[in-house]
């Protein structure tokens, strides 16, 4: 048992019926010896690299909050161009670090080695406070963050210390997004209550946009598994071969909606783009070399969507049917994995007045496709998928012109890579050679 | 050698494992049983027929089509694995009809097979049960209506009902269609031919 090993042990030793009602032997008393170690062992977790993006989002916000960084970040948001308020970008990340590190603060402050203790008559709001005092040292830099602002008042530092602690609780124990979007809102709403600065309100909007998004993820599902208002659904007029694998990836896809998470970087990208395009600080060549940047951060959106269908279809993915040809597939894959992108790529299009988003996306998917259907245990990694997309992402020097013939002899050499490796991935199926995913 | 079904000197090898070697068929319409002991390569030489799988040597033909080379030749061919490999997050209609749709036979003839069955075409994969599933995967081979039928033990987790339903059904096929199957226990029609699979190891 790792970590709380002989405090644990002696607890779980005691019967429950009998605990109440004796006192403390010997036998399973804690001993002190115990209790040290295991002081040591959460002090060391508290500060230890599973919780590490927590810690240094709040030593970032210790620094702002200090003025210790203040030229730097004063260079930073000049560089964006977007006249944004310092204290609500550093809130607004503080608060998606929070929920970024939920599941590693979870592995932290609620180990497999305590879940034992939700089975004893000690309760959640028990199992709460018994988890408490380690998430206050955890969240030590709020604590420092709140003095700086109100030396003098300390109930206030006291009273937010504590709420930042209680949300970090929360987020800890929350096993669904939204509850631990919730949880971490708390310590944000209670400091605009006590602040009264506009900055705070951020991240409760991001949390209420996050909440928002779930009858979204509904509506979502329902399409997905529902008849396609384009390829047909279960019954109907005929359907096209192409049309049916479609809507097999559509209702593969809309089994779960975790490939969706990786949605927010282009989206954000997007709306980023909106603003300079907007305040008329990206001109020129700006745009497009923008929406393209944008683009490419839908790199993951198509990794999620094609591992999902991966995970979904299993040894299938690539022959759903022996009488599927390998060109059919393809093709469908291509389409089901560029889909989810598409719509981000053709807004950008449209503000930057560049196609150069869309034969990024195009590449983007390729580039993909490429990879996981060579190896998929080397997906995640994506090297040499990065290293093909730097072609078209790192000739921002080039005239439109050529940057667009440029990124049209990629994606012709692409399709030949892509076209190449699925049939030898096909041949290697069909020999019972090929032990990957794919079969 | 003459027949819808028709190999010569089949025979197939995972790398690096046993060879599976089947006897020269010029099957006809009737039934015909692939027998053979356990790990002798049955289900994986139906595969090979089925052109799931290449062959390492030898040829295949139905109704003088290869089915290795020529995908669309697979149609003519329905094959029914066990275990199954239908879709499970679709309902067994939805996985039926998306077969006859790629085969471009968009027509069903198994409402009123899976009705006799007792099977619930509405009824999601993921929760179907061994026989329902087998159930669905006997009516996925069917889809199409192709001249030849490569069933792997299809009586396997059937109850008693099915097994005499299934044994009725395929004995109106016996004039009709080229039916090959597998099964280890009794089996409960009058065949035509029985073959035996062959295991070489080491060649």
């Amino acid at each position: 048992m790792p970590g709380t090993a002989g405090f644990l042990h002696e607890i779980h030793a005691v019967p429950d019926i009998v605990r109440p009602f004796c006192p403390v032997s010997a036998a399973y008393s804690v001993s002190p010896t115990a209790v040290t170690i295991t002081a040591a062992r959460w002090s060391v977790r508290a500060i230890g690299p599973r919780v590490g993006l927590l810690l240094l989002s709040q030593l970032v916000t210790l620094t702002l909050a200090g003025g210790l960084a203040q030229r730097v970040l004063e260079a930073i948001v000049a560089s964006l161009r977007a006249s944004p308020d310092a204290r609500a970008i550093a809130f607004g990340l503080i608060a998606l670090a929070t929920l970024s590190g939920s599941v590693p603060l979870r592995r932290a402050l609620c180990p497999a080695s305590l879940a034992a203790l939700r089975r004893q008559p000690l309760g959640d709001p028990s199992f709460a406070w018994l988890r408490l005092p380690w998430t206050l040292m955890l969240v030590w830099p709020s604590a420092m963050v709140l003095w700086l602002g109100h030396p003098d008042r300390p109930l206030v530092v006291a009273a937010g210390w504590f709420a930042v602690a209680a949300g970090t609780l929360g987020v800890a124990s929350s096993a669904r997004w939204r509850t631990a979007a919730a949880w971490a809102a708390l310590p944000f709403v209670a400091a605009c209550l006590v602040d009264r600065h506009g900055a705070f309100a951020w991240p409760a909007i991001a949390v209420f946009a996050t909440i928002v998004t779930w009858p979204l993820a509904r509506a979502v599902r329902t399409v997905l598994e529902g008849p396609s208002p384009f390829f047909g659904g279960d019954t109907g007029r005929a359907r096209t071969p192409l049309g049916v694998l479609l809507g097999l990836d559509r209702a593969a896809l809309g089994t779960s909606l975790h490939w969706l998470r990786p949605l927010w970087p282009p989206l954000a990208g997007l709306l980023y783009v909106v603003v300079v395009v907007g305040n008329g600080n990206c001109r020129g060549d700006c745009p497009a070399t923008a929406g393209v940047i944008v683009t490419t951060l839908g790199l993951g959106l198509v990794v999620a969507t094609l591992g999902a269908l991966h995970q979904v279809h299993g040894t299938r993915l690539l022959v759903p049917d022996r009488i599927v040809s390998t060109r059919l597939r393809l093709a469908s894959l291509f389409v089901a994995s560029v889909t989810p992108l598409v719509p981000i790529a053709l807004a950008l299009a449209l503000i930057t007045r560049s196609p150069l988003p869309l034969t990024q996306a195009l590449t983007v998917t390729l580039a993909v496709l490429w990879v996981q259907l060579g190896d998929p245990a080397r997906a995640p990694a994506l090297g040499p998928a990065l290293y093909l997309l730097v072609v078209p992402v790192a000739i921002p020097w080039l005239p439109p012109a050529t940057r667009l013939a440029a990124s049209v002899v990629v994606l012709l050499v692409l399709t030949l890579l892509v076209e190449r490796r699925a049939a030898t991935a096909r041949r290697a199926l069909a020999t019972g050679a090929f032990r990957g995913r794919c079969r | 050698m003459s027949g819808v079904l028709v190999t010569e000197g089949v025979a197939f090898r995972y790398p690096g494992g046993p060879a599976f070697a089947l006897p020269d068929l010029a099957l006809g319409p009737g039934l015909h049983r692939l027998g053979g002991a356990n790990g002798s390569g049955k289900s994986t030489l139906l595969r090979v027929l089925a052109g799931d799988l290449a062959p390492t040597r030898g040829t295949i033909r139905v109704a003088g089509r290869d089915p290795v080379r020529d995908v669309a030749a697979r149609v003519l061919i329905g094959h029914a694995p066990y275990p199954d490999d239908l879709p499970d997050f679709l309902t067994i209609g939805r996985a039926l009809s998306d077969l006859a749709a790629l085969r471009r036979r968009p027509e069903r003839h198994d409402e009123a097979l899976a009705d006799a069955l007792a099977l619930p075409l509405d009824l999601r994969l993921a929760r179907a049960s061994a026989g329902q599933r087998r159930k669905a995967g006997l009516l996925a081979a069917l889809v199409g209506e192709p001249p030849v039928l490569l069933l792997d033990e299809p009586w396997t987790a059937l109850d008693a009902a099915a097994i005499v339903l299934v044994t009725a059904y395929l004995e109106s096929l016996r004039t009709t269609h080229v039916v090959l199957f597998t099964t280890h226990g009794d089996c409960p029609l009058a065949v035509d031919s029985t073959h035996v699979a062959q295991a070489a190891s080491g060649r």
